[in-house]
């Protein structure tokens, strides 16, 4: 047989494609990777959350109606139950609510806003309390006892009374009428500033046990500043368990939004979040128009599980001490 | 081996590391660790220095202290007739190019975050040494210098064995070109085939730049084969002070002979010129309540009443022969 010419073209293709495998095959015998693809529970929860981080930021484009627009809600479709139900409609596969919204639509929506103040939330605690509690656990001394006092008091107060507290400020402070748009900003706040401690005290430790390592007083031995160790040496090595946290910490900070948006004093319901949806569902609950409550809790059970899965698989792998043969991790 | 030279590098006066326990409710000082506790040596350029002693006599402390990873107690450091003792750590800088480290342990004296050539880099960047490419070509060089591949240089550290490791240690410490490096039991972690190519390459390195080491170890095998001259510590003091042989032919404090009784002989003689092996009597002697008068008296097989209440005096008792002990000085 005639060899074909394939043409530079072609062939640099296929140059790429190998180099693509190789990639991939060096990437899959990473152990983290190994253990991850030997773990179904961890595939299936990464897998979900996968599709609640397309659905949420795909949601304009995504969901069939655009629910929050009262030129495409008709009244006269208000409570139709879900498709597989008798009086069912395909136009609503999950059903409308009391005012004929279209309540996949309303979920796709809801979970964009509920994952953006989970993760915002979580972010903020981590950089400000990762940066304190490394400087506490690096600098040692009075600004170590200050600082962690502060961080054992936030601890005395609880999350749910310190995002009220916050929330009852900014309704004071800001005229009524622009508050429903700091609304988003005040949770997100609240809610990083309940998970702080975990990271602070995880951080400290990490830093406490990292700075008395040879590599660190090698780097001061060549020259290193301060904030450079810190920075370059004692913060990636300290990265794993504050990831474990991260990740347990997007769950509970996605049900604390929950929380006070059904107590009313989180998102309002020309912005709602998974937790509004359930509150405003709440209301029919008797009335036999189960599917406006039950829909978004169980979306939001489903989204928290996951991501305490994932979490808990997460912890395990990166746990030297749990370790089983064969999986051995960086 | 080169001839050591005359003018003196680095000169070490009465230095002293006291530890403070602090105890009770206001942290009260209730008592000291007298780690280091006056001792005096100078070290020329291109000579090495070998500082023996039980574990936990206070060699590594005094080695820290020296390279100011931590503040002294008392006493003076000087490098090149300048006073280091004192200096802030801005100051400081410009000699930490002439003051080096390797460290015993070479696991956890490299960041396993970094590539073996971001680390040996670390140091040219820092002291705007190199930059770029520059930087790159140097790291290669000292690869291939302390006989590591230039094509390891994006490994990470826990892709290298033990002895490997130590060799990085060495190019990061060489990558500044210092004067002295400080070797705090730089071999005693490594095998012992290991431990010979690790020594040879150490000396090969003094001959071609000029080196001179500080090598704290408690393996006299190894000492005898590297230094020129060995210094003796218990419990916080220098007992003798003298060139290699000397101190491995006839040793003057009473320490030093039961020390090198200890060694193993590769042959031991056939006839009755047998070495007697001395064995102390006891522990050594908490650093926290040292002995009254000569520290060595507890366990000294010629103790007498002088020494219980009598510090001996450190002196030259033949030339460049320093010994502490009433039996040899007046």
């Amino acid at each position: 047989m005639a060899n074909v010419d394939v043409g530079p073209i072609a062939s640099s293709a296929t140059e790429i494609g190998a180099k693509i495998m190789r990639e991939w095959r060096r990437w899959r015998r990473r152990p983290l990777v190994r253990a991850f693809l030997a773990t179904p529970r961890a595939m299936f929860a990464a897998l979900l959350l996968a599709l609640f981080a397309i659905v949420s930021v795909g949601a304009p484009w995504l969901a069939p109606h655009t629910p929050f627009d009262p030129a495409t809600v008709s009244l006269i479709d208000s409570m139709t139950p879900p498709a597989w139900l008798a009086d069912g409609s395909w136009t609503y596969p999950l059903g409308t609510d009391d005012q004929g919204r279209d309540i996949l639509s309303t979920l796709m929506y809801g979970s964009r806003v509920s994952l953006l103040v989970g993760l915002a939330a979580v972010l903020l605690a981590m950089t400000v309390e990762i940066t304190v509690g490394l400087l506490a656990g690096y600098v040692g001394g009075w600004f170590e006892s200050v600082t962690m006092r502060i961080v054992d008091i936030q601890l005395t107060v609880p999350s749910i009374l310190l995002a009220l507290m916050i929330d009852g400020v900014a309704r004071v402070m800001a005229p009524r009428e622009i508050h429903h748009n700091l609304a988003i900003y005040t949770i997100i706040l609240a809610i990083g500033a309940a998970n702080w401690p975990s990271f602070a005290r995880v951080a400290r430790s990490r830093a406490m046990v990292e700075k008395n390592k040879e590599y660190v007083q090698a780097a001061r031995i060549i020259g290193v500043s301060h904030l450079s160790i810190v920075l370059r040496h004692i913060l990636p090595n300290a990265m794993a368990p504050m990831l474990v946290i991260a990740t347990i910490d997007l769950g509970l900070a996605v049900l604390a939004e929950a929380a006070l948006s059904f107590l009313g004093v989180g998102m309002p319901p020309t912005q709602p979040s998974l937790g509004t949806l359930i509150r405003i569902g709440g209301n029919f609950l008797f009335s036999g128009n189960w599917w406006v409550f039950v829909m978004p809790a169980v979306t939001l059970v489903l989204f928290v599980l996951s991501v305490n899965l994932l979490g808990d698989w997460l912890r395990d792998s990166l746990n030297p001490r749990l370790h089983r043969a064969g999986i051995k991790l960086a | 081996m080169k001839a050591p030279g005359s003018t003196k590098l680095l000169e070490v006066d009465d230095l002293r590391k006291h530890f403070p326990i602090r105890r009770g409710l206001f942290s009260r000082v209730s008592s000291k660790v007298y780690a280091v506790d006056g001792i005096s040596f100078d070290i020329a350029p291109g000579e090495t220095l070998g500082l023996v002693g039980e574990s936990g006599c206070g060699k590594s402390t005094a080695g820290k202290a020296i390279l100011k990873l931590t503040d002294p107690t008392s006493g003076r450091v000087k490098l090149r007739g300048v006073d280091i003792t004192d200096l802030s750590p801005g100051e400081m800088r410009q000699y930490r190019r002439e003051l080096q480290v390797i460290f015993q342990d070479p696991y956890s004296s490299l960041n396993p975050r970094m590539s073996a050539g971001a680390i040996v880099g670390e140091p040219l960047t820092n002291f705007q040494i190199a930059k770029g490419q520059e930087v790159e070509d140097r790291v290669a060089a000292l690869f291939r210098r302390v006989g590591l591949r230039p094509e390891q240089m994006r490994r990470y550290p826990h892709e290298f064995s033990g002895g490997q490791r130590q060799r990085l240690g060495i190019a990061r410490a060489l990558a500044v070109n210092p004067s002295l490096i400080v070797g705090d039991e730089p071999v005693s972690a490594l095998d012992v085939s290991v431990q010979a190519q690790v020594i040879n390459l150490l000396m090969d390195l003094q001959d071609e730049y000029g080196l001179s080491y500080l090598f704290i170890a408690h393996d006299l095998a190894v000492v005898e084969h590297i230094s020129h001259r060995v210094a003796v510590m218990y419990l916080g003091k220098i007992v003798e002070l003298t060139d290699r042989a000397s101190l491995f032919l006839e040793p003057l404090h009473p320490y030093t002979e039961a020390l090198l009784s200890a060694v193993p002989q590769p042959e031991p003689p056939k006839t009755a010129r047998k070495r007697e092996r001395i064995i102390l009597k006891g522990d050594v002697p908490s650093p926290i309540n040292p002995p009254s008068g000569c520290r060595f008296h507890t366990r000294c097989p010629y103790a007498f009443d002088r020494c219980k209440v009598e510090d001996p005096a450190f002196e030259e008792v033949k030339p460049s022969h320093w010994v502490a002990c009433h039996l040899r000085g007046n």
